[in-house]
C-alpha cells in the first residue's frame, strides 16, 4: 500500500524511532513516513467529520502541515494518539469554522463513548487478563441484560464478529455495537463499585 | 491505544470490508476497534466512500504528502532558474540600452559583407592573371582599393562612388559580375535602392546603370537599417482603441457613468456626460462589457468596429412585486425589515379603471323610485306611455340638462324631469381611474295607479 519508494530499513522502524529521527534531524522524510501509516485512519476521522471527500483530503494535506510544524513544540510519546487529538481538532475546528457561532456537541451517545474509550485507560475487558480481574469481570456479566451478555460473551469469549452475533442474536450489526458498547460501559460501573 | 497494538493498515481496513476476512479475523478486527476509537471512527468515515474510493484517494494523498520535499528542490531550481534569467535578460537589456542599436547592426554587416565581397574579388583576381594585359594587372589594385573602401565606409557612398565610376571605364566586365550577384542578394530592398539609385544618378550623371549597380552592395548595409526601423515602428501600432458613445435603447439619450471593462483584465473606463468612451485597448480581440444599473450589460467585439455606438436595454429584472408571506408570530423588538397590517376585511377592492356613470343609491333602487312615483292620474288617456330621456352629468355627478329623446306628452317628460332632479345622486364616470362628464340614457315608464 505504501507509495513512497523508501528505504527498507525506514519501514520496519517502530514510530517512536521515526519520531525520534525526525526530531534530531529534521527530514519530513521520517516524518512522512510516520503520517503515512495512518493517513488511512486520518482521512476516515475527516471523511467521518466533514462528510466531504474533497474537504476531507484538503484536511489530510493541512493535518500533514500541522503536524509537521506542531511536533515540535509537544513532547509526543505515543504518536498514534496525539495524532488523533490533532486531526479531531482540527476537524471540529473546520465545522466551526463553516458554522460560525454554533459549537458542535456530540450527542449523548458520542459522549458517554468519549468517556470510556478516549481515556488513555484501556477499558478492562480489552486489557490483557488478570485472574482477580477476570473474576470481578465474570460477575458483572453475569448481572448484565441477557442481549448485552450474550454480545459479549459471543464477542469476547466466542470471537465472533458483529455478523455472526447478529444472525444468532437475530438482529442488526448496528444493535450488536451498541450492545457491546453499553455492555462495555455497565461492566465498567460495575467493576469501579467492586475495586 | 497503549500495549501490544498492532498496526491495522488500510488493507486490513479493505479486507474487512470488501468481506475477505474469516470471522476470527473480523473478530479480530472488531477487537481491535473496541479498544482504538482512532480506528472506530476511521471506519465509520470511511464507509461513506467504497473500498475502491478509499484506495484511489489514499493513493493521492500519500502522492501528494511525498511530493512537497521533491517539490521544494523543483521550485528551488526554477527560482534560481528565473532570477538567472532575469538578470541575464537585464544585463542584455542594459547593454543594449547603453550603445544606439543602430550602429551595431550595421557593424555586424559589415563583417559579413566584406568577406563575400573579397571573395568574389579573389574569384575575379584568379583569371586575371591568366591574361597577360598589362593595363589589367594596373588596374587591379586600385579596384581592389575602391571595393574595400566603399565596404567599410558605407554611408559616404557618394565619394565611392564618383571614385568607381572612374575605375570602372577601363573594366567594366569585372565590376558587372560582381553586381549581378550582389543584386540578387539585395533585391528585397528594392525601395531603399530606389533612393540610393537616384542619389547616385544625380552623382554620377553620365553612366547611371553601372553606377547604380555598384552601389548596391553598400546599400545592402542599408537595407537592414531600414527593416529593423519599419518593424519597430510596427508594433506600437497593432494597439486599438476602442471609442464609441452609450445610449439608452428606449429613448436614444447618452447615458453618463456607464461602466466598459475589457474582458479577462481589469482594463476598463467609464463614459463621460455625453455617454462618449475612449477605452485604449490591451488586446483588440478581446470583448468589452458595457454594464450599467438597471440596464442588460451588453458585450461587444471591438474586432468589427472601433467605433461604437452601444444601445442599452432596460433590465426587466427590476424589483418585483413584494410578496409577503408570513407564518408564526415575531415580537416587534426582534422583527427586522419592514411590515404594514392587512386585514383581511379591509383588503383593497380591485379598483375599476374606467366605469359608467351610475345612481348614487343604484339602479335597483332607482327604479324603485320610479315605479313609485311615475304614476299616471287616473283620467289620463293613455294606459302606459314610456318617456325617453338623456342626462347630462359633468365630472362630479352633477345634473347639467335633460334631453328627450322620444316624442313623449311635455308634461310627462317634465315630470320625469322633475323625479329625477329629485331622486338619487349620481355617480360620475370613471376613465382612466379620473372621474369625468358623461350622460345617462334613461327610460322612464309612467303607468297607471292600480
Amino acid at each position: 500500500m505504501k507509495l513512497i519508494i523508501l528505504n527498507r530499513n525506514l519501514k520496519n522502524k517502530a514510530d517512536e524511532e521515526l519520531l525520534w529521527l525526525f526530531l534530531q534531524k529534521g527530514d519530513t522524510v521520517f516524518l512522512g513516513e510516520l503520517y503515512e501509516r495512518y493517513i488511512h485512519l486520518v482521512f476516515g476521522l475527516c471523511l467521518k467529520y466533514l462528510k466531504n471527500t474533497e474537504q476531507a483530503k484538503d484536511a489530510v494535506l493541512n493535518i500533514y502541515v500541522k503536524v509537521q510544524s506542531d511536533i515540535n513544540n509537544h513532547n509526543v510519546k505515543n504518536f498514534k494518539s496525539w495524532l488523533y487529538v490533532v486531526s479531531k481538532n482540527y476537524c471540529l475546528m473546520e465545522l466551526r469554522k463553516t458554522k460560525p457561532g454554533k459549537i458542535i456537541s456530540l450527542s449523548d451517545n458520542e459522549q458517554a463513548g468519549a468517556l470510556m474509550e478516549f481515556e488513555p485507560e484501556l477499558h478492562p475487558i480489552d486489557r490483557e487478563q488478570n485472574e482477580e480481574l477476570e473474576k470481578a469481570l465474570e460477575d458483572c456479566i453475569e448481572k448484565l441484560k441477557t442481549e448485552q451478555q450474550k454480545s459479549i460473551r459471543l464477542f469476547y469469549y466466542g470471537n465472533k464478529c458483529y455478523r455472526e452475533i447478529a444472525e444468532i442474536l437475530e438482529t442488526e450489526e448496528k444493535k450488536v455495537k451498541s450492545y457491546i458498547q453499553n455492555a462495555k460501559r455497565n461492566l465498567k460501573i460495575c467493576l469501579d463499585k467492586k475495586i | 491505544m497503549r500495549g501490544n497494538n498492532k498496526h491495522i493498515d488500510s488493507e486490513a481496513f479493505r479486507k474487512y470490508r470488501t468481506d475477505e476476512m474469516t470471522s476470527e479475523e473480523r473478530n479480530a478486527f472488531e477487537k481491535e476497534l473496541q479498544k482504538d476509537h482512532f480506528l472506530a471512527e476511521a471506519l465509520e468515515g470511511l464507509e461513506q466512500l467504497t473500498p475502491e474510493e478509499t484506495i484511489e484517494g489514499l493513493k493521492g494523498l500519500s502522492k501528494r504528502i511525498a511530493m512537497p520535499q521533491r517539490k521544494k528542490r523543483i521550485r528551488l531550481v526554477a527560482s534560481a532558474a528565473s532570477i538567472l534569467l532575469l538578470v541575464s535578460i537585464g544585463v542584455l537589456w542594459l547593454q543594449i540600452q547603453k550603445e544606439d542599436p543602430l550602429p551595431k547592426v550595421t557593424q555586424t554587416e559589415k563583417i559579413e559583407l566584406p568577406r563575400k565581397v573579397q571573395e568574389k574579388e579573389k574569384i575575379i583576381a584568379l583569371p586575371e592573371p591568366v591574361s597577360p594585359e598589362i593595363e589589367v594587372e594596373e588596374i587591379k589594385p586600385l579596384e581592389a582599393q575602391v571595393e574595400t573602401e566603399k565596404v567599410v565606409v558605407a554611408p559616404t557612398r557618394m565619394e565611392t562612388g564618383l571614385k568607381v565610376s572612374t575605375i570602372e571605364k577601363k573594366k567594366p566586365e569585372v565590376v558587372s559580375e560582381v553586381q549581378e550577384e550582389s543584386f540578387a542578394e539585395v533585391e528585397p530592398a528594392e525601395a531603399l535602392m530606389g533612393k540610393v539609385q537616384g542619389i547616385s544618378v544625380t552623382a554620377k550623371g553620365s553612366q547611371p546603370i553601372k553606377n547604380a549597380s555598384n552601389l548596391a552592395i553598400p546599400d545592402s548595409n542599408i537595407r537592414i537599417r531600414g527593416i529593423t526601423t519599419i518593424k519597430s515602428a510596427n508594433l506600437p501600432a497593432s494597439t486599438k482603441t476602442l471609442r464609441g458613445k452609450v445610449i439608452a435603447a428606449a429613448d436614444k439619450m447618452p447615458l453618463p457613468g456607464v461602466t466598459l471593462v475589457e474582458k479577462g483584465g481589469t482594463n476598463g473606463t467609464v463614459t463621460d456626460m455625453d455617454g462618449n468612451f475612449e477605452l485604449p485597448l490591451r488586446d483588440s480581440n478581446s470583448a468589452v462589457t458595457a454594464s450599467f444599473v438597471g440596464m442588460e450589460s451588453k458585450e461587444i467585439s471591438p474586432a468589427n468596429n472601433l467605433n461604437t455606438v452601444i444601445e442599452l436595454e432596460p433590465n426587466d429584472l427590476a424589483l418585483e412585486e413584494v410578496v409577503v408571506v408570513g407564518y408564526g408570530t415575531q415580537k416587534k423588538s426582534s422583527l427586522t425589515g419592514s411590515t404594514s397590517n392587512v386585514n383581511a376585511e379591509t383588503e383593497p377592492e380591485s379598483q375599476p379603471q374606467s366605469e359608467h356613470a351610475s345612481p348614487i343609491e343604484g339602479y335597483k333602487n332607482l327604479r324603485n323610485y320610479l315605479r313609485q312615483e311615475a304614476i299616471l292620474p287616473n283620467d289620463y288617456p293613455q294606459d302606459k306611455v314610456v318617456v325617453r330621456l338623456k342626462i347630462h352629468l359633468d365630472a362630479k355627478g352633477k345634473i347639467l340638462n335633460f334631453e328627450k329623446l322620444n316624442n313623449a306628452p311635455d308634461d310627462l317628460y317634465l315630470k320625469a324631469r322633475e323625479l329625477i332632479l329629485n331622486g338619487t345622486g349620481w355617480k360620475p364616470a370613471l376613465e382612466n381611474g379620473r372621474t369625468t362628464s358623461s350622460f345617462v340614457t334613461l327610460r322612464i315608464v309612467f303607468k297607471k295607479h292600480e
